[in-house]
């Protein structure tokens, strides 16, 4: 539970009775090789997209090439598989079938620029890593996956979009189902992020190789 | 890695420290009373009981309980966010359940209010517990759609008007005593 939550419930008990669908952690490790890479990526990329990007931001979501594919990712991504695994299985989700990468891709936001509103279709657990966060360049946005459970109550400030404050390093992970965004970047410096999406994915069989 | 708790618990406990005997007679006497409703249509023959006119919330056996709750709510209203406009108060409305061995309460929420508390002078433990519906059972692939919230006697829980919820039946011998107090928001008389 968040400390701030913590401390202001008075001798209240607040069960977890479901699972935590948000998490947020940091990765320890030096980030300045993957930083280097991911911007030369970007920079020599003539397949970034900007679908779900406003300002000028971009993202590499269309692209073969992959940042988990990546020597300079090798480090994080050691890293981040226990995590990931340990909130797979707090999530209640079963150990097969196994789990895969399905997908990973780099964000780039200049000033100004941002994600618009998405999930992560058919994704069962998404990670972002902050590559480079400066101050004010837009926190990660989560809408409230109960927003409308909670329209017939007075509306609170955290029943709709709630901000999720990040820094370089931070690692967010929580489910593909989630509506998010990013906030404008307001500072003066870009704004990068390394997303993977993880899947549990059967092994497939061709129709050819059915009847062997 | 640390959960984020960025929206409004769901689900909140805690226990009345005072004395619960004095209550737990009133609970069992007030069936008895004039003008009070007998309804036994839940659950295999669980009694509910209420007057609109002498809700349980108004019994000055409650008064120490009122005391202490009022500002417990004000915590789990202030983490929900929830604020009043000048025309609005809270309005209150309660009744007493009594389940006996076999007895439960179906699944029901209870629309336009804001919050649904539940008061246990009497419950045995880890049984006839109150239960919830998981709010995100479109994603839920778990199947476990429905979880315990453990209570025994003293022990107060509170959770949205909007949230499913029932009572499992009672496996003790001992009768569970339960009060529920609604809070929703009314207009105040004479805005």
């Amino acid at each position: 539970m968040d400390d701030e939550i913590k401390e202001n419930i008075g001798s209240w008990e607040v069960p977890a009775v479901f699972p935590e669908p948000l998490w947020r952690g940091h990765y320890p490790g030096d980030l300045t090789a993957l930083q280097e890479k991911t911007l030369e990526f970007l920079n020599n990329s003539e397949k970034l997209n900007t679908a779900l990007e406003g300002g000028r931001g971009a993202s590499s979501s269309s692209e073969h090439e992959m940042p988990h594919m990546w020597r300079e990712s090798a480090d994080f991504y050691a890293w981040l598989a226990k995590p990931m695994e340990e909130i797979w299985t707090e999530w209640g989700f079963p150990k097969m079938p196994p789990r895969r990468i399905s997908k990973s891709w780099a964000n780039f936001h200049p000033p100004g620029a941002w994600t618009k509103e998405h999930t992560h279709n058919r994704t069962d657990q998404v990670a972002v890593l902050y590559l480079q966060a400066p101050m004010d360049c837009g926190h990660l946005q989560i809408m409230n996956p109960l927003f409308y459970h909670w329209e017939n109550s007075p509306r609170g400030p955290r029943c709709s979009w709630v901000d999720v404050p990040i820094e370089t390093g931070d690692v967010v992970i929580f489910p593909g189902w989630m509506l998010h965004r990013s906030g404008v970047n307001k500072s003066e410096l870009d704004r990068m992020t390394i997303n993977t999406n993880i899947v549990a994915h059967e092994f497939p069989i061709d129709f050819g190789e059915a009847h062997r | 890695m640390k959960s984020l708790s960025i929206f409004p618990e769901l689900v909140w406990k805690d226990k009345f420290p005072g004395r619960l005997d004095k209550i737990i007679t009133a609970v069992e006497e007030y069936k008895t009373l004039p003008g009070v409703h007998k309804n036994n249509n839940i659950g295999n023959g669980a009694l509910q009981t209420y007057d609109t006119n002498y809700y349980p919330h108004e019994w000055p056996v409650l008064e120490e309980f009122n005391k202490w709750f009022a500002p417990n709510l004000e915590i789990v209203w202030k983490n929900w966010g929830l604020s009043l406009l000048p025309e609005q108060e809270l309005g209150f409305t309660s009744w007493c359940n009594e389940h006996s061995k076999g007895q439960y309460t179906g699944e029901h929420t209870h629309p336009n209010d804001i919050m649904t508390v539940v008061f246990y002078p009497r419950k045995s433990d880890n049984s006839a517990n109150l239960q919830v519906f998981d709010p995100l059972m479109q994603v839920n692939t778990s199947g476990k759609f429905w979880r315990d919230i453990p209570a025994t006697s003293g022990d107060v829980v509170i959770i949205p008007g909007w949230m499913l919820h029932k009572v499992a039946a009672n496996e003790s011998d001992e009768v569970r005593l339960s009060i529920t107090v609604n809070i929703k928001l009314v207009t105040k008389e004479n805005f």
